[in-house]
């Protein structure tokens, strides 16, 4: 190994955390090696970094405290405090949303002109734009307040996520977007449940939701990737909580058919997704175009589900027939097969929330159908027992393709075996 | 900085934009309707994102009258002046000329946009107190296009 003489210390070093700085000197011994870099690059650019906790955890506090003070602002105007008149009531909340608004883009202006070497990422700006995106919820809330617009009305989160929605591609910030998302989903559950007489009409307006966000998802990551960084982790993770939800409902036994009508809007939806799902398909690269196709895979399969009535031969109270067994077995493979994608696609997005959401997702799923619906089919110890052995098995299967994964990887890269 | 601003105030103007598409009906009833008296009677409550209010049932707007119109979706209430109070004359799913009338919705639940009163919760305990023992009367304004916003509640 030739010795160089140390390179000068930049003037500003980058904040790494000791995992992530353990991984880089190894890949820089790697690269070394292989005569990628030579001794004075590797120096150089290990000395730029130095270890921290403090970002991730300035990170965490600063999420954490604008997630609180915007909850705090969303509960005070919930709290209907009567020492200010109404409208005040709306121009005070409406001054902090602005203050929030302009304080965060100019903060961002600030980094985006800083010199080239000296904008050490920082949550701050983050923070604050989750700070606007939450606080103009408020301001759509307080306006309603004032205006005695009647209580429970689920548009309302419509109009405070679109907002966040055009915020957050406005200025191209994830943290708005996941507002944005998370409001638009409750109130499309909100409104669905609220207005449809029929499961499956709610079911359908879910998992077309779930295909319009995985399409949006997969066009991210291929097409529109540089430019909004975090939009894609953002909508599949929306989209995979909402597909796993309604799979969770279509899977039930009782979940039929009873009193579905197609009505204009939900056709024009389901077309609307469709259109999502080819244009995904068709423009998206790599096994980015699996996304949208994987949502209506699992959409069918739900659909199915529904469309299968078992009727009378699934009698919790009673024995259960053949066609009873048939459904719970698809149900549970229908799920596990759709929980076992998103966390496949969680490692390879790198997405650890969402390989737990998928995980989450499934213990839930099958803690309930063990009590609620397999209890029927088998009793007590030997549903424990069988749920084990199905979850060891599972576990067994996923860990010899991970091996078969890394094999094949290494045999493509030309490493040693 | 002036991009920033402008990106600001784009962003400003299409949010409040939404707001105002969002309480639109409401918006407009309070600035351009005409004020009418109803009599009212209490429910109760707590929103989660609003806090408490009382939940206004209509005692001259006939539910069942209501039920029995074919399909679903707006319907509309013709209002008659019956001494200091207007009561409910007709109910149609055809958007009536002349007389004021009331826009309402019956898609989840019956809704003419005044069934909720926001008040402080130690108010609307009061409120609601005050309507249940007396004969209430909501004061409301109503545009020419049928869309009501409660202004306040008169307690007798």
């Amino acid at each position: 190994m030739t010795t160089a003489p140390a390179p000068p210390h930049p003037a500003r070093t980058r904040p790494a955390t000791p995992a992530q700085l353990d991984w880089l000197a190894a890949e820089l011994a790697h690269w070394r090696s292989t005569g990628l870099v030579d001794d004075r690059s590797a120096n150089a650019i290990l000395v730029s970094y130095h270890p921290s906790r403090r970002f991730d955890l300035s990170h965490l506090l600063l999420t954490l405290g604008a997630a609180f003070v915007g909850v705090g602002i969303l509960w005070l105007v919930a709290s209907n405090l009567d020492q200010l008149p109404p409208l005040v009531r709306f121009l005070v909340v409406a001054a902090f949303w602005l203050a929030f608004l302009a304080g965060g883009e100019y903060l961002a202006g600030r980094r985006d002109h800083a010199p080239s070497g000296s904008a050490i990422p920082s949550p701050v700006v983050g923070a604050v734009r989750i700070l606007a995106a939450l606080t103009y919820g408020g301001v759509v809330m307080q306006a309603a307040q004032s205006l005695q617009v009647p209580a429970y009305e689920p548009q309302l989160l419509a109009w405070w996520g679109l907002g966040a929605l055009v915020h957050a591609y406005a200025v191209r910030a994830a943290g708005p977007l996941a507002v944005g998302l998370g409001a638009g989903t409750a109130w499309l559950v909100w409104q669905t449940t609220w207005e449809s007489p029929d499961a499956l009409t709610v079911l359908l307006v879910l998992f077309a939701a779930a295909c319009v966000a995985a399409s949006v998802a997969a066009l991210h990551a291929t097409r529109l990737g540089a430019s909004f960084k975090g939009f894609s982790a953002t909508w599949r993770e929306v989209g995979a909580l909402v597909t796993l939800g309604a799979l969770f409902v279509a899977a039930l036994p009782f979940v039929t058919t009873d009193d579905f009508t197609a009505s204009m809007p939900l056709v024009v939806l389901l077309v609307v997704a469709g259109l999502a799902v080819a244009a995904a398909a068709a423009l998206a690269t790599d096994n980015a175009r699996l996304e949208p196709l994987m949502a209506l895979a699992i959409t069918l399969l739900g659909v199915l589900l529904v469309l299968w009535e078992v009727g009378s031969d699934f009698d919790i109270d009673d024995q259960v027939g053949v066609a009873g067994w048939a459904h719970a077995a698809l149900g549970v493979a229908a799920y596990v097969g759709a929980a076992a994608w998103f966390a496949v696609l969680g490692v390879l997005r790198d997405s650890r929330r969402l390989t737990f959401l998928a995980t989450a997702a499934l213990v839930v799923f099958t803690t309930f159908q063990a009590f609620s619906v397999f209890a029927a089919i088998v009793q007590g110890a030997w549903l424990f027992l069988l749920l084990g052995l199905v979850f060891a098995g599972t576990g067994w299967v996923a860990d010899r393709a991970r091996r078969q994964l890394a094999r094949t990887l290494t045999d493509e890269e030309g490493g040693p075996r | 900085m002036r991009s920033v601003a402008v990106k600001v105030g784009v962003v400003a103007l299409v949010q409040l934009a939404l707001v105002g598409v969002a309480v639109a009906p409401r918006l407009s009833a309070r600035l351009t309707g005409d004020e009418l008296r109803l009599r009212v009677a209490p429910v109760d409550p707590i929103d989660p994102f609003r806090g408490a209010y009382v939940d206004l049932d209509y005692p001259d707007i006939d539910s069942e009258r209501i039920y029995e119109l074919d399909g679903g979706g707006t319907f509309y209430v013709t209002l008659v002046r019956d001494g200091e109070v207007w009561t409910a004359g007709g109910y149609s799913r055809e958007r009536p000329t002349g007389s004021p009338y009331l826009a309402c919705d019956d898609r989840a639940e019956i809704s003419c946009g005044i069934e909720s009163l926001f008040l402080p919760q130690g108010e609307a305990a009061a409120m609601e107190d005050a309507v249940s023992s007396g004969s209430a009367v909501a004061v409301v304004k109503v545009d020419g296009r049928g869309h009501a916003a409660l202004v306040r509640v008169e307690v007798g």
